[in-house]
């Protein structure tokens, strides 16, 4: 697939010394659904911004559909953006909030009416056509970004924490529909937030960023299952990262020290015996052996006091502490009921063995 | 419970009373001078006569007055046309533009509002005479324009710190150039503002009296031509133009009252 949007090496800095943006080198394919995730201030934001035309890069170039529009002011490119506060014009209807952009285009009467009686369609806001923003509600308002934006088929449709301002129920909702409107009109979407689950649920490729560098570009699940840092680790999803120094060496896996215990990993790069490196695991990867249960051969096991027990319904969510004093976070499916599902006691020591493979190894370089 | 009752009635009572006499010491005189407007006497003493539009019908044969009225007009428009041309784009320079000076700006700006209107004229009278300016209505419109200035600029200035910036951004992410941004969007959203403080200055600017007094030429507005023929005393004439001003002011004030309140949301 074509890029429709290149970033080469543009960085943004404010003010002369704050950095905001850091040599960034960015290719979206059409089509795409992307996500900028981070937390605030890690320059996600600044990166839409300029796609959008209202931050100018202080170095780089940015390329839409095969053309410079680095220096181009927002109301020349083919972009549109959905505000985080929606940004919806409070004088003129719902009618009128879409056309706006429709009219910038001196478009026919008779086309602008239709068009954004589609539009409008298409969010199910038809009824609301002659209303005021104030008198929706804020799901409402929601949609009228996004149609507003979307009604001029822009080449890429950008999207600013767009569901930060909805309560949650309705915030999972939107994710969906935002994900189903996506399939059906085939825009490509560039979407900013700082919640990683929405990052995980709608994109296709989620782009992870740090104090204004991209970090790791990847599908949710790879992000996920091969966080490229501790960083990414601990931001996409929970992990539990504990320091160690490698035993051994042999082939693809290694013995690490963790405390007390010894854990075989597999690690992404090179490392050597005697070498310092971050033990990196999720939560649910660890499974509790029960008393007479034999863990498979190659599987680590080690035993933990149980801390905290949190019920989150479907799962609980177990603090325990390895006999070297190592917090460590596990999460344990539930099965047909909570009751029949053994949950351990606040107190009582338990084993648990862990797949080598699920478990990476992050070297000093990978703290970031 | 029954004195708790009675204690509420009387203290409502007293209460009431207050506000009463709050309200005659404010209105009472006003109320007098419309009463006597409609007076069938040429005295203003009680007891009244009777009814009549005598005062009124008088009042539109002098042509002294209506001049003086057409001259206020004349000079209220003009220092509102004038205080919004440079008040508005002052205010827009103090809420986007970075100059050096700016807090500086920004409470001198505001001067002009709080100095007494005797000051204000003593000072553009040595101004004019100094750079030898013949005194006229127009010497008088440039002196109401610098008090009224400063309303204009703090309204406007307030409104556009509230305006939501990202409006402006939508409108030129969605295609419109600055000039459409603000026409479409940003003076639309500061309508109010400008209306509001536009009547306000030309309410100011019709019943002023001691800017007017010193940078007035041989031209009279309406309030000096009232003061001047008080010379001879208060006649029912008087008080009909007063009963006619009050009417004028009270639509004025309310419109511009009505007009600086935010917009719903």
């Amino acid at each position: 697939m074509a890029s429709i949007v290149k970033f080469d090496h543009v960085s943004k800095v404010f003010g002369g010394k704050i950095v905001a943006v850091n040599d960034v080198s960015l290719s979206i394919a059409e089509g795409e659904f992307v996500t900028l995730l981070g937390p605030s201030g890690c320059g996600k934001t600044t990166l839409l911004r300029m796609l959008a035309g209202f931050e100018a890069p202080s170095s780089g170039q940015i390329e839409l559909a095969g053309e410079d529009v680095t220096h181009l002011p927002p109301y020349k490119r083919n972009v549109n953006m959905v505000f985080q506060d929606y940004a919806l014009f409070p004088h003129l209807t719902i009618q009128k909030n879409v056309a706006f952009g429709l009219e910038r285009l001196r478009m026919d009467r008779e086309e602008i009416g239709k068009k954004v009686r589609a539009t409008l369609d298409l969010v199910d806001l038809s009824d609301k056509a002659d209303r005021k923003p104030h008198e929706l509600s804020g799901g409402q308002r929601q949609r009228v970004a996004l149609a507003r934006a979307i009604v001029r088929e822009p080449k890429v449709l950008l999207l600013d924490e767009p569901l930060s301002a909805l309560d949650a129920n309705l915030r999972e909702a939107m994710q969906v529909e935002l994900k189903h409107l996506h399939e059906r009109i085939g825009l490509t979407f560039v979407m900013v937030t700082h919640d990683q689950t929405e990052a995980l649920v709608m994109s296709d490729r989620t782009v992870v960023m740090h104090n204004g560098a991209i970090v790791q570009v990847g599908a949710p699940a790879e992000l996920y299952d091969r966080p490229a840092t501790t960083y990414v680790a601990d931001f996409v999803g929970t992990s539990n990262l504990l320091q160690g120094v490698v035993q051994k060496v042999n082939g693809v896996a290694a013995e690490v020290a963790v405390g007390s215990a010894s854990l075989r990993c597999t690690p992404r790069g090179e490392v050597a015996a005697g070498q310092e490196v971050i033990v990196g695991f999720r939560p649910e990867k660890l499974r509790l052996l029960g008393a007479s249960e034999k863990p498979d051969k190659d599987w680590n096991v080690f035993e933990a006091n149980v801390g905290e027990v949190l019920f989150h319904g479907s799962s609980v969510r177990m603090r325990c502490k390895l006999a070297s004093g190592e917090q460590i976070v596990c999460d344990m499916q539930l099965g047909t009921s909570a009751a029949a599902s053994g949950i351990p006691e606040q107190g009582s020591k338990v084993r648990f063995t862990m797949d080598p493979a699920s478990v990476p190894l992050f070297t000093e370089d990978d703290r970031a | 419970m029954v004195s708790a009752t009675l204690k509420e009635r009387a203290g409502n009572g007293v209460f009431g009373t207050v506000i009463a006499c709050i309200l005659a010491y404010l209105y009472l005189p006003i109320l007098i001078l419309v009463i006597f407007s409609f007076n069938d006497s040429s005295s203003l003493t009680l007891p009244l006569k009777g009814f009549t539009w005598q005062w009124y019908e008088t009042l539109f044969n002098n042509s002294d007055l209506l001049q003086a009225l057409r001259n206020s007009f004349y000079v209220a428009i003009s220092a509102t046309t004038l205080t919004l041309l440079i008040g508005v784009p002052a205010a827009f320079a103090l809420d986007r533009i970075r100059f050096p000076g700016k807090t500086v700006f920004r409470r001198l700006v505001l001067l002009p509002l709080v100095l007494p209107g005797i000051i204000t004229g003593i000072s553009m009278l040595n101004l004019f005479k100094l750079v030898g300016f013949q005194l006229s209505l127009e010497t008088v419109i440039i002196g109401h324009a610098t008090a009224l200035i400063s309303i204009v600029v703090t309204q406007v200035f307030a409104r556009l710190q509230r305006l939501n910036r990202s409006l402006e951004e939508a409108a030129a992410d969605l295609g419109a150039r600055p000039w459409e941004t603000f026409f479409f969007v940003t003076l639309p959203n500061i309508r109010s503002a400008l209306i509001g403080s536009a009547l306000l200055s030309f309410t100011l600017s019709f019943d002023e009296i001691p800017v007017t007094f010193f940078l007035t030429g041989r031209d009279n507005t309406l309030p000096m031509y009232i003061w001047s023929t008080l010379r001879r005393g208060i006649t029912p004439e008087i008080n009909a133009v007063g009963t006619l001003i009050i009417l004028g002011s009270l639509v004025m004030i309310v419109l511009s009252v009505s007009m600086l309140r935010p917009q719903d949301e």
